[in-house]
This record gives structure tokens, C-alpha cells and sequence, in this order.
């Protein structure tokens, strides 16, 4: 699904060049759980901002689901985005003026799903991560990890066939965490695609494969599990 | 702390310069305008002011019903002298001629001289024109004297004394200059370049004090101190009814006398003869009020922009409360900073002013300055301006901004914009309100001049040569001369009249056929040769035209126009006759003219008036203009063959011509002014809205960038990010427009009401207006818009 070829992203700021991702090569499977850990600064969410094409890398190729992507235009990628990726961000970026409802059900909107279907969705979404009491809410008026849960309901409401999670416990107490993690297992053993970010030893052990990163480097891979299909 | 206010003012002005320059170059630009309509409206009121007995002096206009209604600046040739003779609260009194074009010559110096008059030489006593040479007591007392300006002087006889010089006018009379006048002020609703005395009529057997229905001058009286201009007018119609009541009986007519103030016959008067062309108070009114609504849009972008960045000084205001600061302190800071701006904006606006000046002096043919020195109550006027401003539109931001609770600041409970969006929305939707009516306002005015020059007007006005002067012996060879023009090359048809259209009227009144003595029917009357029919292009009815095979034509045949013979009920026109009553007493004789044809109705004078009955008669002695029509290839040389054909009959005059189309289209200059002048106010306002505008979208799109951001990675395109920033204003320019409409609706309606033919005002008029407005809206929100859509989404959501 994800195919990268010494993918190179370089920050230039008026004084210095940060290279935040250095060659990086790196495959995931279609339907692979892969987490990524690393210390703070060593380019995580770059790369997964990259991953997600919400950001040009500076060199290097990269191929998503047989398609050479490093190329494209912001049209051609935000196309190929909404059909098929989620985001769970670091730092949830839920849109204040809307409330929780209107945010998870914005995917689907610009996928073009109708409003009765999409009341639909969203409130499955809701019920199964467990938010539906604060459905009318506003993101200032949720705690913390509440959001952190919108933003996950967000990322799954349109069914994507990658996740790319920053993160997505970073906010949570334990009991949360686990049940953010559980979520996210569930959504892989439904065929979904996941690449997480976490600096949590513990939840990188749900992944089946962690990606070390150093300084923009990949330092080590090991294969938890064997591969599922 | 004045020094750390100054210090934050002047940061935050660097800070942010996009907004600074929207605040200061729209509220410059609102200042330069406001001024400039003040310098103008001033210069309109300041109209006569400059005689020293301005307070007494009345103009003496007049209302005549007889047939048809006369309102008139003219009065009757004799009444001013007998009102002197009458009213002892009235001392003086001076008749005035229209001034028009004469050759003038001296020596070898031979000029066409515009603005040349007659006078009595009361007019020195009335009217302050001071003397330069000769005596303002008797220069105008005996017949072939001229009074002067100084420029003229100069022209005609450089550094010579011109007193005694003698100036011969038209290659007829010799005039001796006996006095010389500083040039007359640009604000005086009459002006001269030379002053004939009007004993000279009285010698030329013009003029004679014994007729009283002679329509031709200007009648000025000076009242006493004590007089009451109220109590005067009272007594006119006792006066109308001593010396004109068995004339007026007779012709079954009736007239009325008033009184007009000197000092308002520049900005109310609404004559069609009046001796210049005036101002209109309506439109000191109206344009006074667009400038002012030009400066209040400018003070809401400033108001706008301000709240609209509340957010961003939410924290400073927090911070400083926090620290101890008192409201007050916070009002005086706020305030201090609006004034800076606004003081800022003046000084711009001066410059501005500067280059405004010259373009508007070019719109409406004045000669207005900004001079400080000699206007120093301009100073005061900006520094005014600027302190209201500042004060005004600073004051609403201040008091917001230090409303702020400490702790709701810091907690973030401030949403910028939310809490006063919709004020502000209220007032874009007023500034766009006055724009769409503007833009309505000059579509109008533009469509009706459109409309009027390309009405067709019952004749053909495209190439035809109006060649005026025709003198008494071209006027006994008329038919030799004609035949000699038509054979040249290039000219298509020959015919004379004496007034032609669009320059001057002819009015008298006239006794149809089945209209009992005492109901004289005042018509409009022409003179024509038995070829300006057709060469006009003109058509007839019914019947036929002049002909030079009728003998009996002259004597006895008139043509009516379709107007009267609908007036008068004649079905059949044709052999009706018209009574006329000529000699005196026992010469009293009654000749009998008949209708021979009716001419299709032809507009001899502006759209703005209504085609009145019309009579035309056949009479050479009468002709004073040559109508040539030309052929439309060739123009030059038909000139260059006119002319010299023209210097053949007549050596002495210089050959002066004029197109028929632009004499005709030149009545709609006053409409064309009031066209530019709204075009340049409409431009003006849409441009400082959209300052305005502009500002608050890249305000909106830089505080939803974040927003914009999450979108875009949720799979928005370019296309809904545009949509979602512009539709909030294109909504509001929606609103506008249907608040404009109905005003500018009813305000053009008003204005078209002056032209008897007018355009209906026609929805698609005010859909192009609120398009025009709509796309510029869009467009100026959509800029800001793009810009946000068209960011790498990684990069809005950095930013925080
Ligand atoms: N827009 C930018 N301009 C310049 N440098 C940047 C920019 N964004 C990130 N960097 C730098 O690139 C490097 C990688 O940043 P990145 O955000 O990917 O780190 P991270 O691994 O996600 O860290 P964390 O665990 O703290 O979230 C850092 O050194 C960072 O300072
Ligand atoms: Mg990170």
C-alpha cells in the first residue's frame, strides 16, 4: 500500500536546514499495523504528515496503492486523501465553531454522502466510541480526552482504508487509552491499515511491527506478530 | 505611559501593515472627498456674495398663462423702469441682455468675442463690479459705449490706455470704451467681457418704454433698507393690472411678478432662458450627502477592522487589567490610537485632495483650489475632520475592547468576532447599501443620456452645418446664395430658419380658427424657407410644405406641428386658419393664415421638455441660420469649400459654424457632469468598501486558517474552502442590494421626473448594479479566500 524510496524532507528556515526525514524506505502492507516510535524532534509527524500528503516531501519517492504520488498536485492529492485516508492528529485540530457532531461528520460531507446517511454514520461512530452524550457540544466544552475521542471518531467515520494516528492517546488516562488502542485493534482486524505514532512502549505492542526513527532515519524494524491477512 | 501607548500604536501599525494602510488610505480617502465637496459646495454657496448689496437686490421673474405656461427670468422691457417710478422703497433698477457672441475689432485685431451685453449703467450702482479706469457713474449713460474687463483691455490693447479706444462690433457700429472693470468674479451668477450701454438700443430703435409685451431682459431692482421684499411683491399685481391689465383681458392671459433674492438665483432657479447656466441646491443637497456617506463608509472599515482585530488585543487588554490598569485608561489608549490613525489618514487626505482637485475641476469646468494659505478655514476643517474621526470611530473599538474581563480574555472565552460579528455585518451591509444605490444612480443617468442622444427626434441632426449671421443683404439674395451653396460638391440640401434646434425659442401668442379673442393660445413659432423641411429631414402629415411656386405662400400659408393640431381638435387641419389683428385704431386690419400642412411632431429643444404646439411660417425676412446638410464622406474639404464660399458673401465676419448633433447633444452637459460626478463618487465608495471588505476577509480567512487547514485534510477542495469564506459576505452584498433598491428606486425616479421623455428605469438596471457589486464583493473576499485554499494544508495547520 505504501512503497517509499529514499523520501527525503528537508525544513529551510532563514538559519537552518532541518532535515527532518533523511532517506527514508519503507513498505507497509495493505492491512498491516505499524506503529512508529522515536524521541520527540526526530521527524514522526513529519513523516506521517508526508505519508498523508498533507505535506510535500523534498526528494524521493513515494508510492501509495500503486499510484507515484510525490508529484502530485494538491488536487490530485486531496482527492486521492478524502477517499482514503484518516487522520488522528497530535494535537486533535477539531474546528471550534462546530460541534462534535458537525466535526466527525465533516468527512463525509465532502465525500458527498447525503445528510440522512450521514446521521447515520456519524451516530454509529458516536455510539461505538462513546461520545454520543456530548454530540451537541462544542470542543472548547469537552475535556481533553474526550476530544482526543472526536478526533478518532473522525478519522474512522468515513471508513478509510489507512489510518494515520499521531499520537492518539497522548491526552488519555490509561482506562482511555486502552479503549482508543482496543478501537484501533478492532478497526485493523476489519481489514483497516494503521500507522501510529506513539511513544508509549505498551501500545506500540497492539502494532504488529514497530518502525524505529532516529534524527530522520529508520534505525531498526522488528516484526512483532506474524502477519495477519 | 503616553510613551509605551505611542510605542504600541506605532507597532502595531508596522505590526500590521495591511490593516493600517486599509484604515488610513480609506478614511484619506473619505477625508479628501468630504473636503472636496465642502470646497465645492462652499464655492456654490458663495454665489454673489461678493456684491455689497446683495441683500437688497432682487431679480424681477415673472409667470405668463396664455395658452401655454411661461416661468421666466425674462421681464417685461418697461416694468423695471416703472416700478422705480411707481415704488419709492425700490431706488434703482438695471436691465440686462442675455450676453452672446459679437466679431469684435479694433484696428487690426479681429476676435469672436463671447459674453458681450448691454447694460444700463445702473448695474454699476446695484452690483459691485469695481472700476479700474473710467467712471462707474456715467459710463454706460450715452448710446455706442462699452465697458470692459481687464483682460480684455489687455487683449485688444496691450499696455495702452483703452479709455476713448473705439471697438467696432459685427462690421456694423463703433463703440467707445469708457470704462474698464476688474474681471468678474467665477462666483457670479452672471458674467461679461464687454458691457454695451443700453441707451445704444433705445438710439437703434430696439427697444421703447411704450411696449410692454417685450420678453428679452434681465430685470434687476435695488430696494431700500427699510423696504420689505415680502410687502413689494403684494403690490405687483396691482402694478401688472395699471399698466397691462386691458392687454392682458384682451388675450384672455393672465401675469404674475416675484421677487428672486440675488443671492439665490445661482442655487434656485430653474429657468430655461436664464441668463447662465446655474447650480442646482439639490445637488449641493445630494452630493454633500454622498460625501458624507463616502466618509462613514471609510469610518466603518474603520470600526470593522478595529473589533474585527479585538482578538488580537484581547490579551493585551487582559494582561494590562490584570496588571492594574483602570477602564478609563484603557478607553484613552484605544482612543489615542484612533487618533493617530486619523491624524495620519489627514495628512494623506491633503495630498490626496491636491490630486483630486485638478480631475474635479476638469468634471465640472470650475477652477477650485485647495489653498490653505488663502483658505485657512480648511485647516481648521481638516484638523476638525480628523479629531471627529478619530474620536467617532475610535470610540466604539474602545469601549468594546475595554470591556474585556481579565479572566475571559485569558481563559479564551473571547472568540474573536463572534461576539460582534454581527454589527459588524450590519454595517458592510450598509456600506455596500450606498454603493449598489450609487451604481443604480449612474446607470440611470447614463441609460437616459444614452437614451436622448439616440432618440429619434423627428429630424435627421447628423450632418448638418448651422452657419448663423445671416445679414440683411444675404437675406434679399437668399435664393442666389442658395443656389450657389447647393451647387457645391459635397453639400446635399440647403434650408434657413431663423432659430434653429436646441438654440433658442421663439414664444407668442396666436389666435386659432374656433378660439373666442379672449383665448389666445401662446404657441412656439419658427421661420423657415420653403427648403428646411426637408433638408432638416423633417416630415409632413398630412398636407404639404412651402413652396417656392406659391407666391401667396408668405402671406397667407402656415404649417402647424401634430401637437397642435391635437391641442386644438382639428381632425382635419388642413384649411384651418389662424387670426391674426394688426395697425392700430382705425388702421386695425385682420389677416386670415391657413394651414396648408402639418408637420410630424419634431423636438426643437431638450428631452427635457415636452414638444409644445408649434407654428411656421414661411417668411425670408426672418432667416438668420443656414442649415447645410452634408454628405457624410469628405467632411473636410465640404468645410474648406463652405468657408471659402462663405468669405465670398461675407468678408467681413469670420466663418463661424456649428454641427447640428453636438450643438443638439451639448444640452445634456449638465446631465453628463451629474453622470461623472456620481460615476467617480460610486468608484470612490465601492473601492473604500472593498478596502473594507478586504480587510475583514483576510482577517476571517487568517483566523480560520487553522480551521481551513483541518478541512482541507478532511478532503475539502479548493472550491469548497472558496465557497465557505466568500459566502458569508456574498450573503451581505445580497442584502444590501434589496435595501438599496427601493431608495434608488425612488431617489432616480425623482431625478427622471425632470425630462419630459424619459427611460423606465427597468429591472435590469438594478440587477447589473447589484451583479457589479456581487462580483466585486466576490472577487475581493475570493482573493483572500484562494489564498487560504491554495495553502499547502500542513501549513495552516501549523500555524496557531
Ligand atoms: N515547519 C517546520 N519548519 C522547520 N522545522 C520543522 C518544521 N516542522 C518540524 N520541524 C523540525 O523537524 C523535526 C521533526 O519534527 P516532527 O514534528 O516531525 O517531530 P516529532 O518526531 O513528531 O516530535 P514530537 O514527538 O515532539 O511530536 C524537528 O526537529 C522539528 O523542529
Ligand atoms: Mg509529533
Amino acid at each position: 500500500m505504501i512503497n517509499t524510496k529514499n523520501l527525503t524532507k528537508i525544513y529551510t528556515t532563514e538559519e537552518v536546514e532541518t532535515t527532518a526525514l533523511n532517506n527514508i524506505n519503507l513498505e507497509i502492507q495493505q492491512g498491516e499495523y505499524a506503529a512508529i516510535m522515536g524521541p520527540s524532534g526526530c521527524g514522526k509527524s513529519t513523516l506521517l504528515n508526508v505519508l498523508g500528503m498533507i505535506d510535500n516531501p523534498t526528494s524521493g519517492e513515494y508510492n501509495f496503492l500503486g499510484e507515484e504520488v510525490s508529484k502530485y498536485s494538491e488536487r490530485q492529492r486531496a482527492n486521492l486523501r478524502k477517499a482514503n485516508i484518516g487522520f488522528v492528529f497530535q494535537s486533535f485540530n477539531l474546528i471550534d465553531e462546530l460541534t462534535v457532531f458537525e466535526n466527525i461528520e465533516l468527512p463525509l460531507l465532502y465525500l458527498g454522502y447525503s445528510a440522512s446517511q450521514r446521521k447515520k454514520r456519524v451516530h454509529e461512530v458516536m455510539e461505538q466510541i462513546g461520545i454520543m452524550p456530548r454530540k451537541n457540544h462544542f470542543p472548547q466544552q469537552i475535556s481533553g480526552g474526550e476530544q482526543q475521542r472526536v478526533a478518532v471518531a473522525r478519522a474512522i467515520v468515513a471508513k478509510p482504508k489507512l489510518i494515520l494516528a499521531d499520537e492518539p492517546t497522548g491526552n488519555l488516562d490509561s482506562a482511555h487509552g486502552e479503549e482508543v488502542m482496543k478501537l484501533i485493534g478492532e478497526l485493523h482486524e476489519a481489514g483497516t491499515t494503521i500507522f501510529m505514532v506513539t511513544h508509549s512502549p505498551d501500545y506500540a505492542e497492539y502494532s504488529q511491527r514497530i518502525v524505529h526513527l532516529f534524527d530522520g532515519h529508520i534505525v531498526s524494524e522488528n516484526i512483532q506478530k506474524e502477519f495477519k491477512i | 505611559m503616553l510613551k509605551n501607548y505611542l510605542k504600541i500604536a506605532f507597532r502595531n501599525l508596522k505590526r500590521y501593515k495591511g490593516y493600517s494602510f486599509i484604515n488610513i488610505a480609506g478614511l484619506a480617502i473619505g477625508m479628501a472627498v468630504c473636503v472636496l465637496i465642502m470646497i465645492w459646495a462652499q464655492d456654490e454657496l458663495s454665489y454673489d456674495q461678493f456684491h455689497e448689496k446683495r441683500d437688497r437686490v432682487y431679480r424681477l421673474i415673472m409667470d405668463i398663462q396664455a395658452g401655454i405656461n411661461l416661468h421666466t427670468p425674462l421681464s417685461l422691457t418697461p416694468a423695471a423702469k416703472a416700478i422705480v417710478r411707481d415704488f419709492p422703497e425700490v431706488i434703482n433698477a438695471v436691465r440686462i441682455s442675455r450676453p452672446s457672441r459679437v466679431t469684435m475689432k479694433y484696428e487690426d485685431k479681429v476676435f469672436q468675442e463671447e459674453m458681450v451685453g448691454y447694460a444700463e449703467n445702473s448695474i454699476f450702482d446695484i452690483f459691485t463690479f469695481p472700476f479700474v479706469s473710467g467712471d462707474s457713474k456715467s459710463a454706460l449713460e450715452t448710446a455706442y459705449s462699452i465697458v470692459i474687463t481687464e483682460s480684455m483691455a489687455k487683449k485688444y490693447f496691450g499696455s495702452e490706455n483703452p479709455l476713448g479706444k473705439i471697438l467696432r462690433i459685427d462690421n456694423e457700429q463703433d463703440y467707445a470704451v469708457t470704462g474698464v472693470v476688474k474681471d468678474i468674479p467665477q462666483n457670479s451668477h452672471f458674467t461679461f467681457n464687454m458691457l454695451r450701454s443700453f441707451e445704444t438700443l433705445y438710439k437703434e430703435k430696439d427697444v421703447n418704454d411704450d411696449r410692454w409685451l417685450d420678453i428679452r431682459f434681465y430685470s434687476y431692482l435695488l430696494l431700500d433698507k427699510q423696504a420689505d421684499a415680502g410687502e413689494l411683491e403684494q403690490k405687483l399685481p396691482a402694478f401688472v393690472d395699471k399698466y397691462m391689465g386691458q392687454l392682458l383681458k384682451a388675450i384672455g392671459g393672465s401675469l404674475k411678478f416675484f421677487l428672486q433674492p440675488l443671492v439665490q438665483i445661482h442655487l434656485y432657479s430653474d429657468f430655461e432662458q436664464d441668463i447662465s447656466v446655474n447650480g442646482d441646491i439639490a445637488y449641493v443637497i445630494l452630493f454633500s450627502g454622498i460625501a458624507l456617506f463616502i466618509l462613514i463608509i471609510a469610518g466603518i472599515n474603520f470600526i470593522n477592522l478595529s473589533t474585527a482585530r479585538s482578538a488580537t488585543r484581547a490579551k493585551e487588554v487582559g494582561m494590562r487589567k490584570t496588571l492594574g490598569a483602570v477602564r478609563s485608561r484603557l478607553i484613552g489608549q484605544f482612543l489615542g490610537e484612533s487618533l493617530i490613525y486619523s491624524y495620519l489618514a489627514m495628512i494623506l487626505s491633503v495630498v490626496l485632495l491636491k490630486l483630486f482637485i485638478p480631475l474635479f475641476n476638469g468634471l465640472i469646468g470650475r477652477e477650485l483650489s485647495a489653498n490653505f494659505i488663502q483658505a485657512p478655514w480648511l485647516i481648521a476643517v481638516f484638523m476638525g475632520l480628523a479629531a471627529f474621526i478619530g474620536v467617532f470611530a475610535g470610540s466604539y473599538p474602545a469601549f468594546f475592547l475595554s470591556s474585556f474581563q481579565a479572566v475571559s480574555v485569558l481563559k479564551g472565552r473571547i472568540k474573536a468576532g463572534a461576539s460582534n460579528s454581527r454589527f459588524r455585518r450590519s454595517l458592510v451591509v450598509f456600506q455596500f447599501a450606498i454603493s449598489v444605490a450609487l451604481i443604480i444612480g449612474t446607470l440611470t443617468v447614463y441609460k437616459q443620456i444614452v437614451f436622448m442622444k439616440n432618440r429619434k427626434l423627428g429630424f435627421d441632426k447628423e450632418y448638418v452645418i448651422v452657419i448663423s449671421g445671416m445679414n440683411d443683404s444675404m437675406r434679399k439674395s437668399y435664393r442666389s446664395i442658395r443656389n450657389e451653396l447647393m451647387n457645391l460638391p459635397g453639400v446635399v440640401d440647403v434650408g434657413a430658419s431663423d432659430i434653429v434646434p436646441s438654440r433658442g425659442r421663439l414664444v407668442a401668442p396666436f389666435l386659432p380658427e374656433g378660439f373666442a379673442e379672449n383665448q389666445v393660445q401662446t404657441m412656439d413659432y419658427l421661420d423657415v424657407d420653403a427648403h428646411y423641411i426637408p433638408a432638416m429631414g423633417m416630415e409632413i402629415a398630412t398636407g404639404r410644405n412651402f413652396s417656392e411656386d406659391f407666391g401667396t405662400d408668405p402671406d397667407e400659408s402656415v404649417i402647424i406641428n401634430e401637437t397642435a393640431a391635437k391641442k386644438f381638435g382639428w381632425d382635419d387641419p388642413v384649411g384651418k386658419k389662424f387670426i391674426f389683428r394688426t395697425g392700430e385704431g382705425s388702421d386695425r386690419k385682420t389677416i386670415n393664415m391657413s394651414v396648408i400642412g402639418v408637420v410630424k411632431d419634431f423636438h426643437m429643444r431638450s428631452l427635457r421638455e415636452r414638444i409644445e404646439p408649434l407654428i411656421i411660417f414661411y417668411d425670408y425676412s426672418s432667416l438668420r441660420s443656414f442649415s447645410i446638410r452634408i454628405a457624410s464622406d469628405n467632411i473636410v474639404h465640404t468645410m474648406s469649400l463652405l468657408e471659402k464660399k462663405w468669405n465670398e458673401f461675407e468678408p467681413n465676419k469670420p466663418f463661424n459654424y456649428l454641427f447640428l448633433d453636438d450643438a443638439f447633444d451639448s444640452q445634456y452637459r449638465g446631465e453628463e457632469k451629474f453622470r461623472n460626478i456620481t460615476l467617480y463618487f460610486s468608484l470612490l465608495a465601492i473601492f473604500i468598501g472593498c478596502l473594507g471588505l478586504f480587510g475583514l476577509a483576510s482577517f476571517t480567512a487568517e483566523q480560520r486558517t487553522k480551521e481551513i487547514g483541518i478541512r482541507k485534510v478532511l478532503g475539502a477542495t479548493n472550491l469548497n474552502i472558496v465557497y465557505l469564506i466568500s459566502k458569508e459576505y456574498t450573503w451581505l452584498v445580497l442584502l444590501a442590494n434589496i435595501i438599496a433598491w427601493p431608495v434608488a428606486y425612488y431617489a432616480m425616479n425623482r431625478w427622471l421626473q425632470n425630462f419630459a421623455y424619459r427611460i423606465n428605469i427597468g429591472l435590469w438596471t438594478f440587477l447589473l448594479a447589484g451583479a457589479l457589486a456581487f462580483i466585486i464583493a466576490l472577487l475581493t473576499v475570493s482573493f483572500q479566500a484562494i489564498k487560504a485554499a491554495l495553502a499547502n494544508p500542513v501549513d495552516s495547520l501549523r500555524y496557531e
